[in-house]
C-alpha cells in the first residue's frame, strides 16, 4: 500500500461541493407533506408574574400547547432551572410562553399574535449594576448570583507592597450575538420504527435527545436525532434553541412539525456572549516580570444559567493563564438579568478577560519602556510551570516560540522599524483551552468499517461547518494508509452511535481525532469494524483544563480624523496548536475568529433598553463586511503535542481572544494619554482625546 | 405575506390603480419588501418605459426614476457630477445597487437617503406625474401623493462637488451622517443628511460659506444652529454635532480652493 501524505496537506474540504452547489440541506431546505410550522408566544416584556393564558379557539389542524401540556418543565443544563415554557415567572422579554402550530408560518404567527397574556409586570434587572443592587427583585429565591468563582494564589497584598509599578483598570465588553448565516432551526417526525426523529441546526444531537425526552416524558430509547447540515454554530446552537418546541408538537400531535427562528428571533432571543464588567490590578517589578495579579470579573448572564458557570470559570482560569505569576488572586460572580440569557460563545469568556489584562500589559510595557513582545517573554507560561490556581502545565506549550516567530514578521518589522505615518501598531496574547474542563464527561467514541477498500467514519460529533468533517478524514486516512477519497465521514447522527458530547471547547480534532486513532489501530490489526474512544485527560491540581493553545496577534489601524471611525488595516496572527492538519483550514479558523472579534470591538453589541434590545435586524446591528477586517495574515510555529493526533491541538476558539486588546492599543498609540477601556470603541473618545492634542 | 402585485406598463394606468386601490408604488422593492408587513397592493413601476435612461443635456443632466445605484456609478456623465458620483457608490452594497433605483430613494423620504443630500446641495428638481408633468425642488418636496417620480433634473453649473458619509462600517452601512457641498462661480450649496426628519439645507451656512469662505467659526456656529440632530443608535447629539463641523471643516478646503 502506497504511504499517502494526508495530514499537514490543505484538503479540500469535503462538504464544499454540496454547498457550493446548494445540494446540502439545512433544516428549513427539507421538504415533507403535512407538515406543521411553529410560532412561539413570547413575553412582550422583561419580568412579569403570568396569571393566565388566554388562548383564540384554534382552526382545525391548528394548535396551542402550553406548559401543561409537558410531561417535565425543564431543558437540562448545569442548573436546569430553564423551563421549556414560562409557566407562572417571567424573566425576559421573549420568553416562550405557548406553542403555536399551523400548517403555515404566517398562519402560526398571527395566531400567536391573538394569545392573550395576563401579567403582573415587575422590575426589571436591567444591568450587572441592577443585579447586584439589593433594591431591584430577586430573579431566584436565592438571589440574582447565579454562580461565583474564586481563587488565592500566593499572596497578592503584600506582594503589591514590594511592585516597582501598580497598574489597574475596569474594563467592559458588549452582549454580543454569534451571527451565523443559518438561524436556528429543528424539525422532528415521527419515523418508520415508531421513534421521535429530531433533525436540527444543533452542536450536540445527543442532547437534543435528552432535551426532548425531559420535555415529552418519552423513554429516550424512542427518540432519534441527528443535525442536519449546520450553518455555523459558534457556541449558539450547544443546547437547545428551536429543538424542544418542535420535538414537543410532533409527540403531541404524531404530525410532522419544523420550527425555524426569523433573523429577529435569532437577534433578540438567540444565545449570546455574556457582556462583562472587568477590573484588573497587576503589579510588576522593574524589569517587567509580573509579580502579583487581583482580577475580578462580572458576568450578565442573562435569565437563566445556561453554560454560563462554565463561561466564568474559564474567563477565570485564562484571565492571567499565558503567564507565569507567583501570586494571582481570581474573583468572578455571574448574574442573573433580565435579558435573554448568555450561553456559550467561542472564546467562552476569555476574550473578556484578555481585554483588561491584555491592555494593562502594554500599558506596563510602555511604562516600563520595554518592548511589548520582551515583556510577554519574560513572563510567558512554560510546559511544567503552574497555571493561575496551581496545577502544573504538563502539555506543550509554545508561546515563547510564537512570540519569536511574531518578532520576524513583517508586521513586526514594520511596527518597529518603519511604522507608515499616522498608523497605529498594538499586539497582544491569547491563550485558549481545548476541552471540556475538569468534572465535564469529555469523551468520544468512534466507529470505522472497513468495507472493501473504502473506511465509513462515524462519530455523533457534528460539522457546524468549521471544517471537522475534512480534518477527521485526513487523521482517519493518514493513520489507515489510505487516500482521502477512501474515506466516508458520517456525523451529527445518535444511530449507531455512542454520545460523544457536544461539538464545542475546539475539542473535535483532539478527542476525535484521538478515537479515530484508535480505531484505525484496530482497523489495521485485522478488524473491520473497530470501535475506538477517547477520554479527555482531566486537569492537575486546581486547574480547570489540560491542553491550551496560544497566540500573538498584531493589529495595525488607522484613525478617520473627522468621525473618530477606527480603520482596521492588517491584522497578523502567529498561532500556537502544535502540528497543523491543515492548513487552509486554519487559516480560515483564525479569519473568520479574528473578524468576529473585530466585530466585538468596533461594531457589535445588544444594546438593552427596560429588557428589550435595541437590535433587531443585520441592518442595525454591525457585523463586520470584507471590506472592514483589513489584511489578514496568519503563520503558526509546530510545535508538537505528544499526546494529540499527529501532535495537533485544538484552536477553534483561539483566533477570538486577542483582537481587542491589539486593536485599542492600536488606537491609544496614536493619541498619547487615550486608554480605552471599553469596546465596542466608542468614537467619541476618540474625538475628545484628539481635540486635546 | 401576501399581496396583490400590479404591473402596469404606463404611467397613466400606474396612477389609475394608485386612485382606485391606494397601494404603493414599488421601484426596487430593496427597503419596502424588507419592510414589507401587510400593504395589499403594490404597484410595480419596472414595466413603464422610458424612466431608465440618463440624457446629458447642455445646462442639466436628466436622470431616469428608475436608474439603479449600479447605473449611475458606472455613468460617465454621474462621474462629472462628483458629489452625486460617490453618494451612488457609497449607497449600500454591490447587490442593492444593482437593484435600487435613485428615484425609490428618494420616494423612501429617509433623512439618511445618500442620494438625496447630494442632490440638495447638487440644486436639483424632482419630475413628477400626477396626470401631467411637473417639477418641484427635492428640498421642498415633502410628500408626493398620488404622484409618480419620473426623473431627477440635475443642474451642471456647478464645477466643484463633493460628498461625504459617517457610517459604522465601510460598507453596507446606513449613514450616521452624510454632508454634500457644491459651489458655482458664486455660490455655495451645503446639504447635511441624518440631522433633522429630512436631509437640511443649511441656507444660512451656504450663504456665510458663499460670501464670507474664510470665516470657518462663523460657518461653524451657523450650520450647528441649522441642523437638530437626535440621541439614537447610531451616535448621540454630541457626536453628530462634533462630526458634522469637522466634515464642514473637511469639505470646505476641497470645494473652496
Amino acid at each position: 500500500m502506497k504511504n499517502h501524505q494526508t495530514v499537514g496537506v490543505s484538503a479540500s474540504r469535503l462538504d464544499g461541493p454540496d454547498k457550493a452547489t446548494g445540494r446540502a440541506l439545512y433544516t428549513a431546505d427539507i421538504k415533507m407533506d403535512g407538515i406543521l410550522e411553529i410560532s412561539l408566544v413570547r413575553s412582550p416584556v422583561a419580568h412579569a408574574l403570568l396569571k393566565n393564558i388566554g388562548g383564540p379557539k384554534m382552526p382545525e389542524g391548528c394548535y396551542l400547547f402550553t406548559a401543561k401540556d409537558l410531561d417535565k418543565n425543564y431543558i437540562p443544563s448545569i442548573f436546569s432551572e430553564q423551563p421549556v415554557l414560562a409557566s407562572d415567572h417571567i424573566r425576559y422579554q421573549g420568553e416562550a410562553v405557548a406553542v403555536v402550530a399551523a400548517p403555515t408560518r404566517e398562519q402560526a404567527d398571527k395566531l400567536a399574535s391573538q394569545v392573550k397574556l395576563d401579567l403582573d409586570v415587575l422590575k426589571t434587572v436591567d444591568s450587572i449594576e441592577d443585579a447586584l443592587d439589593e433594591k431591584f427583585p430577586k430573579l431566584f429565591e436565592n438571589g440574582n448570583i447565579c454562580s461565583s468563582f474564586h481563587s488565592d494564589k500566593g499572596n497578592v497584598e503584600e506582594a503589591f507592597k514590594a511592585c516597582h509599578l501598580v497598574l489597574e483598570g475596569c474594563f467592559s465588553t458588549p452582549v454580543q450575538i454569534h451571527g451565523f448565516m443559518e438561524p436556528e432551526a429543528a424539525l422532528c417526525y415521527i419515523d418508520d420504527s415508531g421513534k421521535l426523529a429530531i433533525v436540527s441546526s444543533t452542536q450536540n444531537a445527543y442532547s437534543d435527545l435528552y432535551t426532548a425526552a425531559v420535555a415529552t416524558g418519552r423513554d429516550p430509547k424512542a427518540i432519534t436525532s441527528r443535525a442536519a447540515t449546520v450553518g455555523g454554530g459558534f457556541g449558539g446552537k450547544d443546547g437547545n434553541t428551536a429543538q424542544v418546541y418542535a420535538a414537543l408538537v410532533t409527540h403531541l400531535t404524531g404530525k410532522p412539525s419544523r420550527f425555524v427562528y426569523t433573523r429577529e428571533e435569532n437577534i433578540r432571543w438567540g444565545m449570546k456572549r455574556h457582556a462583562s464588567q472587568t477590573y484588573a490590578k497587576v503589579g510588576f517589578s522593574k524589569d517587567g516580570h509580573i509579580v502579583a495579579a487581583d482580577c475580578s470579573m462580572l458576568l450578565d448572564g442573562g435569565a437563566y444559567a445556561l453554560l454560563g458557570p462554565s463561561v466564568l470559570r474559564l474567563g477565570m482560569e485564562h484571565f492571567t493563564g499565558a503567564y507565569s505569576i507567583p501570586n494571582v488572586r481570581l474573583d468572578g460572580k455571574l448574574l442573573y438579568t433580565n435579558h435573554a440569557p448568555a450561553s456559550a460563545m467561542r472564546g467562552f469568556g476569555a476574550p473578556q478577560a484578555a481585554m483588561a489584562f491584555e491592555n494593562i500589559i502594554n500599558r506596563a510595557a510602555a511604562k516600563l519602556g520595554i518592548n511589548p513582545l520582551e515583556i510577554r517573554r519574560r513572563n510567558a507560561i512554560h510546559k511544567g510551570q503552574a497555571g493561575p490556581m496551581g496545577g502544573e502545565n504538563e502539555h506543550e506549550i509554545a508561546l515563547e516560540e510564537a512570540l519569536d516567530k511574531f518578532a520576524e514578521s513583517d508586521f513586526y518589522k514594520e511596527m518597529m522599524n518603519n511604522p507608515q505615518s499616522g498608523c497605529g501598531y498594538g499586539i497582544a496574547v491569547g491563550m485558549m483551552s481545548s476541552g471540556l474542563g475538569k468534572h465535564v464527561p469529555d469523551t468520544c467514541h468512534v466507529v470505522i468499517e472497513k468495507c472493501g477498500d473504502r473506511y465509513t467514519v462515524r462519530t455523533s460529533l457534528v460539522d457546524i461547518g468549521q471544517g471537522s468533517q475534512t480534518v477527521l478524514a485526513q487523521i482517519a486516512a493518514q493513520a489507515l494508509g489510505v487516500d482521502i477519497c477512501a474515506i466516508d465521514m458520517q456525523m451529527g447522527d445518535v444511530k449507531d452511535n455512542e454520545d460523544s458530547g457536544s461539538t464545542a471547547a475546539s475539542r473535535s480534532t483532539f478527542v476525535c481525532g484521538n478515537a479515530i486513532l484508535d480505531a484505525a489501530r484496530q482497523i489495521k490489526e485485522g478488524k473491520t469494524h473497530a470501535n475506538g474512544i477517547c477520554a479527555f485527560p482531566e486537569a492537575q491540581g486546581e486547574a480547570i483544563h489540560t491542553y491550551f493553545s496560544f497566540m500573538v496577534q498584531g493589529a495595525k489601524v488607522k484613525v478617520d480624523p473627522e468621525s473618530g471611525a477606527v480603520d482596521i488595516l492588517w491584522m497578523h496572527s502567529t498561532i500556537d496548536t502544535g502540528h497543523v492538519i491543515n492548513p487552509t483550514l486554519l487559516r480560515g479558523q483564525v479569519f473568520g475568529g479574528v473578524a468576529m472579534s473585530l466585530g466585538m470591538t468596533l461594531s457589535e453589541q445588544i444594546r438593552y433598553s427596560d429588557g428589550i434590545t435595541m437590535e433587531n435586524s443585520l441592518a442595525n446591528y454591525i457585523l463586520p463586511t470584507a471590506m472592514d477586517v483589513g489584511k489578514l495574515t496568519c503563520e503558526y510555529v509546530e510545535k508538537d503535542e505528544g499526546t494529540g493526533p499527529f501532535g495537533a491541538k485544538g484552536m477553534a476558539e483561539l483566533p477570538t481572544v486577542a483582537v481587542a486588546p491589539a486593536v485599542t492599543t492600536a488606537v491609544c498609540s496614536l493619541y498619547p494619554g487615550l486608554e480605552i477601556n471599553r469596546i465596542p470603541i466608542d468614537r467619541t473618545e476618540i474625538l475628545k482625546a484628539r481635540s486635546i492634542l | 405575506m401576501s399581496y396583490n402585485l400590479h404591473i402596469p406598463t404606463t404611467l397613466e394606468e400606474a396612477l389609475e390603480i394608485k386612485r382606485r386601490t391606494g397601494g404603493t408604488y414599488l421601484a426596487a422593492g430593496t427597503v419596502l419588501l424588507v419592510n414589507h408587513r401587510h400593504q395589499e397592493d403594490l404597484i410595480a413601476l419596472e414595466k413603464i418605459k422610458g424612466l431608465s435612461e440618463i440624457e446629458d443635456g447642455p445646462v442639466h443632466v436628466k436622470i431616469g426614476a428608475l436608474c439603479t445605484f449600479s447605473q449611475l456609478e458606472s455613468s460617465p456623465v454621474i462621474r462629472k457630477i462628483p458629489a452625486l458620483w460617490q453618494a451612488s457608490y457609497h449607497t449600500a452594497g454591490p447587490q442593492i445597487r444593482n437593484r435600487a433605483t435613485i428615484g425609490g430613494n428618494i420616494g423612501c423620504f429617509s433623512p439618511a437617503s445618500d442620494s438625496v443630500t447630494s442632490l440638495v446641495a447638487l440644486d436639483s428638481e424632482v419630475e413628477l406625474y400626477d396626470g401631467s408633468f411637473h417639477t418641484v425642488r427635492i428640498e421642498d418636496l415633502k410628500s408626493v401623493k398620488d404622484a409618480i417620480i419620473t426623473a431627477i433634473i440635475v443642474p451642471k453649473r456647478f464645477s466643484v462637488s463633493v460628498f461625504e458619509k459617517v457610517g459604522k462600517r465601510n460598507a453596507m452601512s446606513v449613514s450616521v451622517i452624510n454632508m454634500a457641498m457644491a459651489s458655482d462661480k458664486d455660490k455655495v450649496r451645503l446639504a447635511v443628511g441624518c440631522v433633522d426628519r429630512q436631509v437640511v439645507y443649511c441656507k444660512k451656512t451656504s450663504e456665510i460659506l458663499s460670501k464670507h469662505p474664510a470665516d470657518m467659526k462663523k460657518a461653524q456656529e451657523s450650520l450647528l444652529s441649522e441642523i437638530h440632530p437626535i440621541n439614537d443608535r447610531w451616535g448621540n447629539v454630541e457626536y453628530k454635532n462634533t462630526v458634522a463641523v469637522n466634515l464642514l471643516n473637511k469639505l470646505s478646503k476641497e470645494v473652496l480652493l
